[in-house]
């Protein structure tokens, strides 16, 4: 799949942008139009935005300290949010949900990554609680990551689910739904969504308590 | 906006989907950032004929264009990926696909600036 940042890095898209800033495309543009991320138009008047902006941006406003570094169950920040990972290469679809998820105000953080290998990273990284994964991606597809990260021990407290235009008959033919996991069929039921996500917040509490 | 004014979108489809304008702008700026990017790609790829590049970026188009509600080109986009996943081309469909997206860029385009104005 063409990837959003050209082969040298130089500039990306405003949705890219928003994801390394872990801000919305709304707030990217603002921030471009105030002045506070260097942006430049094409001669076709299309908006690039140098990687480097954004990266000494994310140096300058990032809330957590110089010093963190992901590892494995890291202590910062503070677990107190539920961490939801949304693998999904479709960019407009990823902004969907982070519009549709934001609006919940649900306690959680939301992570994005628009492939599988780049998922098992984060999942490896800061080990969320929840996985949310389109199937049909490029390299590793949401079934297999899925089922990676179920044969892994250390999964077994990861709510997962699956989200995919794919029927379940066509599941089928690859082994189905895997046992344990939710099935949410495209277009995405939000109002399913919403409850099932608000279910797995509310778990994700309950086992934190230290009472 | 009318949306009976538009004839290569559906503005509907993407209004429904969203709390506000803003929002609508925003998912209106990625697909105009990236749809044609990737269709570069795809006709790239049906002049190679690399059935696997082709099917992934007429995925991938597919996923956008059925969001800003162009159907027309997101039925082509359907049968361009089921053909390239048996191993086959679609005669002229380069064509009907750049034809087919400039149009519907425009339209998102247009539907960008008319939902900035509406009151």
């Amino acid at each position: 799949m063409t990837k959003p940042i050209s082969e040298r890095s130089e500039v990306c898209t405003t949705q890219k942008a928003a994801e390394i800033l872990g801000i919305s495309v709304s707030s990217v543009q603002q921030l471009v139009e105030a002045g506070a991320i260097e942006a430049w138009k094409t001669t076709g008047g299309h908006r690039r935005i140098p990687l480097q902006a954004v990266l000494a941006y994310k140096r300058t406003h990032s809330p957590f300290p110089p010093s963190y570094i992901a590892g494995p169950k890291s202590n910062w920040p503070p677990a107190e949010l539920a961490r939801v990972l949304i693998v999904e290469d479709n960019p407009m679809q990823r902004e969907l949900y982070r519009q549709q998820i934001t609006g919940w105000q649900l306690d959680c953080e939301l992570i994005f990554c628009d492939n599988g290998y780049m998922a098992l990273l984060e999942i490896a990284r800061r080990q969320p609680e929840i996985l949310l994964v389109d199937i049909v991606m490029e390299g590793l597809d949401g079934y297999e990551l899925i089922n990676t990260v179920i044969a892994d021990p250390h999964s077994k407290h990861m709510h997962i689910a699956i989200l995919s235009g794919l029927d379940p008959e066509s599941l089928h033919g690859r082994g189905g739904v895997p046992a344990g996991t939710v099935f949410f069929n495209k277009p995405i039921n939000y109002d399913q969504l919403q409850g099932y996500l608000k279910a797995c917040c509310a778990h994700f509490i309950r086992s934190n308590q230290r009472f | 906006m009318n949306h009976l004014d538009y004839f290569n979108i559906d503005p509907t489809a993407l209004l429904r989907m969203v709390a506000d304008k803003a929002h609508f702008i925003a998912l209106s700026t990625i697909f105009l950032e990236q749809a044609p990017t990737i269709l570069s790609a795809l006709q790239r790829a049906i002049e190679c004929c690399d059935f696997e590049a082709i099917a992934m970026q007429s995925h991938a188009l597919k996923g956008m264009t059925v969001i800003v509600g162009a159907n027309e080109i997101t039925t082509l986009l359907q049968r361009v990926e089921s053909a390239a996943r048996q191993g086959e081309i679609i005669i002229g469909a380069n064509d009907a696909l750049e034809a087919n997206l400039a149009a519907v860029t425009r339209e998102v385009a247009r539907s960008m600036i008319e939902i900035s104005v509406d009151l």
